[in-house]
């Protein structure tokens, strides 16, 4: 092997690989034509937005390593039955039955799609659904719920079972977000989302910007927003929409 | 592949001594800075497994919660440890197989302490809050172009030796291994960063970059540096020539062709278009080919000289840790195929796989090369036979636990409870909880592996060696007898026969 022959090998055997897989996906990607909610002539196109608050709140999730425990992918069927899981694919009621994969724009406006590491944690894609009724039967905000979360997981008040019993969560290993909170005086009625007020002390453990603005990044999660119908390829939809 | 066959002539003798004296500094500075890494990387290892189980332990909410130890450890592991264990042995093997002395130790040796800073930042960065989130490219952003360029620094000096090398032009197998490593990893480096980090690229794309990059990593500059290595060590210890030379080389063009297209599968079952799933998919399990042929090639030059396996450390390391790249090769076929991503694809096994990669093969081929090469650097021998024999045994047996216990029954068990979707998450969760304990375990004995490792190491750089011209071997006693002639210092010797 000369060294001439030799690196003509190398550039074009890793060449042509980086072509196929990284360079023309990634320019095909980039461009994804838009795409129109159904056939007819005068349908919407489908889009999905998400604000500057939301983007902090995914970097923060990102920094704190959320994405090790907690994946944001409903695999399709042929790879996994998380579709099924009660409320982790979307909401399925008597009404409605919203449950759907992963949409290759559900991570519009986000820089990196966090799909997760492991599933030490529940998906979370559809959280912001679970965070609404968690928050019902413990008869707190979604977002005071969620801040309670950040603050101990494994505080058994924040789960009740259909009886309004607590359920017992010392077995959760999602980590306490401490450093997100600070303790603050007491003034007027005290924050809406003030974790423990103590009115002997006068004084009131309140999140911080960032678990305010983690929290809210988290309530969006909500990935089950009707798909264009050339899109959707849900199983239970497809089953609904042949038996009508 | 290499002179030993024929008996070295004074010249050969002398030329190498000169080659290692040129490298003493910037040699030991890699490895022992490698091992502090190391050490950093298994306490972080350490706590973060203790966290999965035990999310109180040293407090909650603090800078080693679960979610910045874990990357951490990773980051440290690959960047600190084994790039750092990778340039030392690349730097003094290609500099011995082409023959040339390096004239740069001093240029080595700053861009290794600003490849430390970097990771000491990126290391820092990840604990207090500041990772990227994207697996094995956590460090903050602004640390990825100092480690560029500092690598850059080095690697250059390595492929300039490999152009100006003397003596016959056909290069050995490990030189065109090593070249090539030295070529891979900047391009998959600055691939990497540049779509996922600079680019304004699809976040889905972003993230199936970042699968390919770890992919990558492992087989094209991790396994490279591995194999060079092995073969190198295996034909200097049993003094045969590698066992077929066509087979060397038809593996290390089928791992160019392979590996490149491996790596997607990590981001299977997500919307990405379908022929980057499964041609990563595909192109990991074919990459078995490659680690296997190199493998069988390493293991049949050994097989007839099992004495020298039992005596010399680093051929004991270097063939454990082929058997762990034959282990990486079966694994890879495991769990990249599609009916097993089902259960493996958001379970530990994916950990396991790194752990497999990074510690139970290429550390070991690593600490074989650093137990050969480190006497001859500092011209002094090994302290303790029993410092050695504890530092491999409680590395395989920790290795094992970790790959048999904690990846496939542990990561199967897991990943079949998750998908048990009647059931509530708190059995998915428990399910991985002997897993997680015997995780700790392992971590723990391979840390106590390390800690006796690096001390060694630092006494070695000290020049704390024996000054005995014979090396330690794992079981026999430093006697007069033996094939290295009397045993006296070796300075004396020298200065005596001069
Ligand atoms: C060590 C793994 C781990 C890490 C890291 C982790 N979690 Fe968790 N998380 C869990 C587990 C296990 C559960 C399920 C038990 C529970 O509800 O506490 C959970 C549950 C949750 C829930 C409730 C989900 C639901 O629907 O019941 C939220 C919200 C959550 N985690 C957010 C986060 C955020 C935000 C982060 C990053 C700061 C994070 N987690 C990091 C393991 C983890």
């Amino acid at each position: 092997m000369t060294l001439k022959s030799f690196l003509i090998g190398m550039f074009a055997s890793f060449g042509l690989a980086w072509l196929c897989m990284i360079a023309i996906p990634t320019a095909k990607m980039a461009s994804l034509p838009p795409v129109k909610m159904s056939g007819e002539e005068d349908a919407e196109f489908y889009q999905r937005k998400t604000t500057g608050r939301v983007l902090n709140g995914a970097q923060i999730y990102a920094a704190n390593g959320c994405y090790t425990c907690h994946s944001q992918l409903i695999r399709p069927t042929y790879l996994g039955s998380q579709i099924f899981r009660k409320d982790v694919a979307g909401v399925s009621n008597a009404d409605a039955d919203t449950r759907r994969e992963t949409h290759y724009d559900d991570y519009r406006g986000e820089e990196y799609a966090q799909l997760g590491l492991t599933r030490m944690g529940p998906d979370l894609s559809n959280y912001g659904y679970r965070a609404e009724a968690y928050a019902a039967r413990t008869g707190m905000t979604a977002e005071q719920w969620t801040v309670a979360h950040l603050y101990n997981p494994r505080n058994e008040e924040l789960q009740l079972g259909e009886q309004g019993e607590e359920i017992d969560m010392s077995w959760s290993n999602c980590p306490s977000q401490l450093q997100m909170f600070e303790d603050k005086d007491l003034v007027g009625q005290g924050d809406s989302l003030a974790i423990n007020i103590n009115t002997t002390a006068m004084t009131q453990v309140v999140p911080r910007e960032q678990a305010r603005v983690l929290t809210d990044y988290l309530l969006t999660l909500k990935r089950d927003s009707a798909l264009p119908e050339s899109m959707n390829n849900a199983p239970q939809n497809a089953g609904a929409a042949a038996t009508k | 592949m290499s002179t030993q066959s024929n008996a070295p002539t004074t010249e050969d003798i002398e030329l190498r001594s000169e080659i290692d004296r040129s490298l003493r500094h910037p040699v030991m500075f890699f490895f022992t800075s490698g091992a502090a890494w190391l050490a950093v990387s298994l306490i972080l290892g350490i706590i973060a497994s203790i966290k999965t189980h035990n999310p109180a332990f040293l407090g909650e909410g603090s800078f080693i919660q679960y979610g910045r130890a874990f990357p951490a450890h990773i980051n440290a592991l690959v960047y600190g440890w084994g790039a750092q264990a990778a340039f030392g042995v690349m730097i003094w093997l290609m500099a011995r197989l082409s023959r040339q002395p390096s004239r740069n130790a001093g240029t080595l040796l700053v861009a290794g302490h600003v490849w430390n800073l970097a990771v000491i930042l990126g290391t820092v960065g990840i604990l207090s809050g500041h990772g990227t989130g994207k697996h094995w490219m956590e460090f903050p952003t602004f640390v990825w172009p100092v480690l560029l360029a500092s690598y850059a620094a080095i690697a250059i000096w390595v492929v300039i030796s490999f152009r100006v090398r003397r003596g016959d032009d056909a290069a050995y197998i490990s030189q065109w291994y090593i070249l090539a490593a030295c070529i891979w990893f900047p391009w998959i480096f600055l691939t990497a960063n540049l779509y996922v980090n600079v680019f304004d690229v699809h976040p889905l794309m972003a993230a199936a970059i970042n699968g390919w990059y770890r992919q990558a990593l492992v087989l094209l500059f991790f396994v490279p540096i591995g194999i060079a290595s092995a073969y190198y060590i295996t034909a200097k210890i049993t003094a045969r020539a590698v066992y077929n030379y066509s087979y060397s080389a038809g593996g290390f063009w089928a791992l160019a062709i392979i590996a490149p297209w491996a790596g997607f599968h990590a981001v299977m079952g997500s919307p990405i278009p379908m022929f980057l799933q499964y041609t990563g998919a595909a192109a990991s399990m074919l990459a078995a080919v490659p680690l296997i042929f190199a493998g069988v090639n390493v293991l049949k030059t050994t097989a007839s000289n099992s004495e020298a396996l039992a005596h010399s450390p680093s051929l004991r390391f270097t063939v454990a840790g082929i058997f762990g790249m034959i282990a990486l090769a079966i694994l890879g076929v495991i769990l990249a195929h599609p009916d097993a991503i089902r259960y493996s694809q958001f379970s530990l096994a994916g950990y396991g796989y790194d752990i497999l990669a990074l510690y139970g093969f290429f550390s070991m081929c690593m600490f074989g090369a650093i137990y050969f090469i480190v006497p001859r650097v500092t011209r002094r021998e090994w302290l303790s036979r029993r410092l050695i024999r504890t530092h491999f045994w409680f590395s395989v047996y920790g290795v094992l636990l970790i790959l048999l216990f904690c990846t496939l029954l542990g990561s199967f068990q897991q990943g079949a409870a998750q998908e048990n979707f009647n059931q509530p998450w708190k059995q998915a969760v428990n399910s991985t909880y002997p897993y997680a304990v015997g995780t700790t375990f392992a971590w723990v004995a391979i840390l106590w592996a390390n800690i006796f490792f690096f001390i060694h190491l630092t006494l070695m750089w000290l020049r704390l060696g024996r000054r005995s011209s014979h090396p330690t071997l794992l079981n026999r006693d430093h006697s007069a007898l033996g094939p290295h002639g009397a045993e006296g210092d070796i300075d004396e010797l020298e200065s005596a026969q001069a």
